[in-house]
């Protein structure tokens, strides 16, 4: 009693001032800015969110893995970096060739679609191609809106999650109150965006180690409909990290697709989030596709109206260190939804997934019918996966299920094709191609199809 | 084209080895069908595994020779691709995968081992057609996940049209009669008198007759506690459906 007693207080002082330490090292290159904010006197909701969210900054610790949302992925690895915050001249002007990258998939002619490019956190112009639409569609970058403090606010108001008291994470406010640029898309009701908007974020990491921290909208109206892919693309080596949080409003009869494609770096820190807000009757559809990276963690949180659809779609195909950390939550509030969670991992070498779904299901959602499902396959004694569903149900009229499988390849299944004279490499590609294939034929742009059945044969063949 | 000579296979049960053929001899030839029979758990599918190549066996002593070949030597791919072909007692489901993209995989790696140029997609197509409808199998299984979902004797029917598309030199059919009805039973059994020819040969592995009514053997072996115990004509087989395998049992007790 006496030692535990003596021992604790030593123990407190030493973890706090190493986290302390790895906070400030990180928070350092934001002091001018943290400067600008506390000194503008404005007092619109943006400023006062963004001071709202300093003193959230300030007052809050980075999670550590003893944090039950943090338990797996430490991001110590993230923190011990120090980054640069690169001003909007060094990177609009940026003479980059996009053609140079493999993964800037609108080389391919036959990809139709709006090209918004950010580099380094910053719009760029000059590399993105943003197409005529109608007037009541508007496809806007948060730096270039004339309206930007009110698209801030109006999502501040709809999205508490994003920022202060509720937010997911001390990144969120970091975000709230760093933000340089993200894209803005905004249809008005009946509107349909014919062609999918190509989003690309850029992390130019070949001279420093680049922190870009983007805030995106998309605002659909009443029956509209829009799909939205984002790319994550890093040129050089350095650590890079990109910050990211998006808002997904979603009327009434609205139908919005995002995907997300990390699938080019792996130098690339990512912490991200979506937070998407359903009307009644409306349909949104998350299909998150990760193939190389440092450390990812992704938040995808939806709250569902009533006659809702909602697809969350997830594929992790990992090697080396790649560390893919998914949590999703699913939050039922109203009654008669539907919706239906299907992620899957592949896993090699070293790395490592970790799959957390929550599904709430409101006293009042009565008839919900929630389905979840997460299923890997390990190539490696070395990788390890952590998954963990997590039901919360008050309602007692809803139909909800949910499964974890991890394994082997199916020995059997192997053997099955051996004997049919198809070599053991590729019976083990045809066999993960179709683990993978559940996920990949819910992708309704064929090029982006094609180009991922292509990129994962590939990968799956090395 | 086939000699087994002296055969011992075991199989790790988690405690310990357990010894299944325990030296088999077996020759066959060119133009011939050999039926396998026995009671349960005599060896008959370890010793369909052991020629296809399946790793859970673990080949202790002997040989296994494939037109001059030592087959124990080979991975199951390669053995596919000299020309042993195994119909499986329990064909596996694979979702995701078509049946018909496992089949032009499977022909064209085939073809690739043998030194023969791939087939394009029309011709694979023409021959997978002709084949299905020569099976009697419904063409709407081929764009379905391979087996998946597929009734008892629709798998069997699949293992026999995958055979006529590989077009082996040994195919072994490893308890094919078990399952299907009679409808199925004849569409099977009319597929491999349909492909057997002077130059290749079928082993069937039954526990009963009523298979050897349609294809009918040159040969029937009784196998036993891992040896092949007495081999004779179909009338072994005839035989052994009136009697039983009782008096094979009491015969080998006796020495």
């Amino acid at each position: 009693m006496t030692n535990s007693l003596e021992a604790v207080p030593y123990l407190i002082l030493f973890m706090t001032t190493t986290l302390d330490d790895i906070k400030s090292t990180f928070l350092a290159p934001f002091e001018d800015l943290a400067e600008k904010v506390s000194e503008n006197i404005n007092t619109d909701k943006l400023t006062l969110a963004k001071k709202t969210a300093l003193e959230a900054i300030e007052n809050n610790a980075f999670p550590t893995t003893r944090n039950e949302e943090w338990k797996f992925t430490d991001i110590k690895s993230i923190l011990s970096n120090k980054f640069d915050l690169q001003s909007e001249k060094d990177s609009s002007n940026s003479d980059l060739d996009l053609n140079e990258f493999d993964y800037f998939l609108n080389k391919n002619k036959d990809l139709n679609s709006h090209i918004l490019v950010f580099i380094n956190g910053h719009f760029s112009e000059k590399h993105s191609d943003i197409k005529t639409t109608n007037d009541k569609i508007s496809i806007k970058t948060l730096s270039n809106t004339e309206t930007s403090s009110s698209t801030f606010e109006k999502f501040l108001d709809k999205f508490p999650s994003t920022s202060g008291k509720d937010s997911v994470s001390i990144f969120s406010d970091i975000n709230t109150a760093f933000a340089t640029d993200g894209y803005v898309i905004e249809l008005e009701n009946n509107q349909e965006l014919e062609l999918p908007v190509f989003v690309y974020f850029v992390n130019d990491a070949s001279q420093k180690n680049t922190l870009s921290q983007l805030r995106n909208y998309i605002s659909v109206g009443e029956n509209s409909r829009c799909t939205v892919v984002e790319n994550y693309i890093t040129k050089g080596e350095n650590p890079n990290l990109t910050n990211i949080l998006t808002s997904v409003n979603v009327e009434k009869y609205a139908n919005v697709k995002q995907y997300k494609l990390q699938i080019d770096a792996k130098s690339q820190f990512q912490v991200g989030s979506t937070h998407t807000k359903q009307a009644d009757n409306s349909s949104f559809t998350n299909t998150t596709i990760s193939l190389a990276g440092k450390l990812i963690r992704n938040d995808l949180r939806i709250i569902s109206g009533e006659h809702c659809e909602s697809f969350m779609n997830g594929l992790y195909l990992l090697n080396e260190k790649t560390h893919v950390d998914n949590h999703t939550v699913i939050d039922h509030i109203r009654p008669n939804s539907y919706s239906n969670e299907t992620y899957k991992g592949v896993l090699d070498g070293k790395s490592r997934a970790v799959f957390n779904g929550k599904i709430f299901v409101r006293q009042a959602a009565q008839k919900t019918n929630a389905f979840q499902s997460n299923k890997n396959v390990l190539l490696s004694d070395d990788a390890i996966l952590n998954t963990k569903p997590q039901l919360e149900i008050w309602a007692d009229d809803v139909k909800c299920s949910h499964g974890a499988t991890t394994g082997k390849l199916d020995e059997e299944a192997l053997f099955y094709l051996q004997a049919r004279g198809i070599p053991k490499q590729k019976a083990k590609v045809l066999l993960l191609q179709a683990f993978a294939e559940e996920v990949l034929d819910s992708i309704e742009i064929d090029v982006l199809k094609e180009f991922l059945t292509n990129e994962i044969e590939n990968r799956l063949s090395l | 084209m086939l000699n087994i000579n002296n055969l011992q296979a075991s199989i790790d049960t988690g405690a310990g080895a357990k010894e299944i053929l325990k030296g088999l001899n077996l020759e066959v030839k060119a133009g011939e069908v050999h039926a396998i029979m026995g009671p349960n758990g005599s060896g008959k599918s370890t010793l369909a595994s052991v020629l296809a190549g399946r790793e859970d066996y673990e080949v202790t002593g002997g040989s296994a020779t494939f037109e001059g070949k030592d087959l124990l030597d080979l991975a199951p791919e390669e053995r596919a691709g000299e020309g042993i072909f195994l119909a499986f007692q329990y064909p596996i489901e694979i979702p995701g995968v078509s049946n018909a993209t496992f089949m032009k995989t499977a022909v064209n790696e085939i073809r690739k081992y043998k030194g023969q140029e791939e087939l394009d997609a029309v011709s694979f197509l023409k021959l997978m057609k002709a084949k299905a409808a020569e099976m009697e199998l419904n063409s709407s299984l081929l764009t379905r996940a391979l087996n998946e979902g597929f009734s008892g004797g629709e798998k069997k029917k699949n293992e026999i049209f995958q055979m006529a598309m590989l077009e082996p030199k040994l195919a072994i059919l490893d308890e094919t009669d078990s399952g299907p009805d009679i409808d199925a039973l004849k569409i099977v059994a009319n597929g491999v008198n349909r492909f057997k020819n002077k130059d290749n040969a079928v082993i069937v592995v039954t526990h009963y007759q009523r298979l050897l009514d349609y294809i009918v053997p040159d040969f029937v072996h009784v196998l036993y506690q891992g040896r092949i115990v007495k081999s004779g004509t179909k009338e072994l087989a005839l035989e052994l459906e009136a009697k039983g395998y009782d008096w094979i049992k009491e015969e080998v007790a006796a020495g």
